[in-house]
């Protein structure tokens, strides 16, 4: 399947949306590069499907914006938040899909027409959806994602909290149960060392003694 | 909390979760909602395939059923779907369904070549920068949306079209316009 792959890769197949299983993509791609061949015999022209592409409209980026870093660091800014739709695992700013590029285009073009990141943003999520936001936002279902691990930690801690509570308490109760003078019930137990002189005492009962 | 809420608190907390994963792995991950089902159509204004000094206009067909089609000459599934919008262009009244298809990433002698290769003739305009395909939240090609006459994206379909999709899709939006679709659209199958 690797060589396949490369074979397509060499053939110069697009890569456009995944298809129904990898397969049959990989075969779609293969097809697509054999009709492009074969259009390119028919019209005595080199035109394969990179060829195609290189040839199409470029987007048209304001060189102005280019050289304004500015610009570009705002532009990779808002890019690494937004999620590369035919990569989805790359943001659009890691992302070298032709897609990914034009989009970085149009994020540079709102920002030269004075638009806020905010309204750039809200710009590709009317578009695409919240999906093209790599970081859902905090609401909705969404607070599941931030709030459910805060929330498993503290359910975890009061658990273990609980288990090590009653791990001393059972270590307690032994220790007590191994002393003879103190087998009778807790809290008789209790009682007797309320009622038991104190050190302060003891040495000022002793001290009576000894003078009488 | 007493020892019975805590025998609780366990299957509780992890069965929602295998729920969701579970329902999770029921679902196409590949396959995402539009977010422009239900809003109104984006405007566009785009420059016509074969005479780029003529620019076509969303708002061109105003009234009528709008179906949109970007696609490409490299786009094997574009192949494949043709033949239904052809059968779609010959089956609807242009006065009543319009069909426009707009080029991706592609080069215009490219499409045209794809036209005359394959038949059919509708409006056809070319995305520079697709500016437009990123407007209606396109990430591949072929994507259809439909459009009402009122102007509002009733349905974005991300895979190749079928007739029977096509022809529902159609008439439906069609009964919504008070015309009624066109008896020939559901003659036969493909």
């Amino acid at each position: 399947m690797p060589l396949m792959r490369y074979a397509a890769r060499l053939l110069g197949a697009p890569r456009y949306r995944p298809g129904p299983t990898a397969s049959r993509q990989l075969a779609s791609r293969l097809l697509a590069a054999a009709l492009i061949l074969a259009s390119a015999t028919d019209a005595a022209a080199a035109q394969t499907v990179d060829g195609a592409l290189d040839g199409a409209e470029k987007p048209t980026a304001s060189e102005n914006a280019a050289a304004n870093p500015d610009i570009e660091n705002r532009t990779a800014r808002i890019g690494a938040r937004l999620r590369c739709p035919v990569c989805r695992q790359q943001s659009v700013a890691e992302s070298s899909s032709r897609i990914a590029r034009e989009m970085q285009d149009v994020i540079r073009e709102m920002l030269v027409q004075g638009r806020s990141e905010q309204e750039i943003e809200a710009y590709f999520v009317e578009a695409y959806g919240p999906w093209i936001l790599l970081k859902p936002r905090a609401e909705g279902i969404n607070l599941v994602v931030y709030l459910g691990p805060a929330a498993a930690l503290l359910l975890g801690l009061l658990f273990l909290a609980r288990r090590f509570r009653a791990m001393h308490r059972a270590a307690h109760v032994a220790t007590s149960a191994d002393r003879p003078a103190d087998r009778q019930d807790p809290p008789e137990a209790a009682e007797i060392d309320r009622r038991r002189p104190s050190k302060r005492d003891r040495a000022w009962i002793e001290s009576a003694i000894r003078g009488s | 909390m007493n020892r019975s809420s805590w025998r609780w608190l366990v299957p509780l907390s992890v069965v929602p979760l295998l729920a969701l994963l579970a329902w999770g792995l029921t679902q196409d991950a590949r396959r995402l909602p539009s977010a422009l089902e239900g809003s109104e159509a984006p405007a566009f204004s785009l420059a016509n395939l074969y005479d780029p000094s003529d620019s076509i206009s969303l708002s061109d067909f105003g009234g009528k059923v709008v179906v949109l089609n970007f696609w490409a000459s490299w786009c094997q599934p574009c192949v494949a779907e043709h033949p239904v919008l052809v059968r779609l262009r010959e089956r609807y009244d242009p006065e009543d369904v319009a069909l426009v298809g707009v080029l991706f990433q592609d080069r215009p002698e490219n499409g045209k070549l794809f036209m005359e290769r394959l038949g059919g003739e509708w409006p056809l305009v070319n995305d520079p920068g697709s500016r437009t395909a990123i407007r209606y939240g396109v990430y591949g090609v072929p994507e259809t949306f439909f459009v009402g006459a009122d102007g509002v994206v009733a349905l974005r379909h991300d895979l190749p079209v079928t007739w029977d999709l096509v022809a529902s899709k159609v008439d439906s939006l069609l009964g919504a316009r008070g015309r009624g679709g066109v008896s020939s659209a559901s003659e036969g199958g493909c």
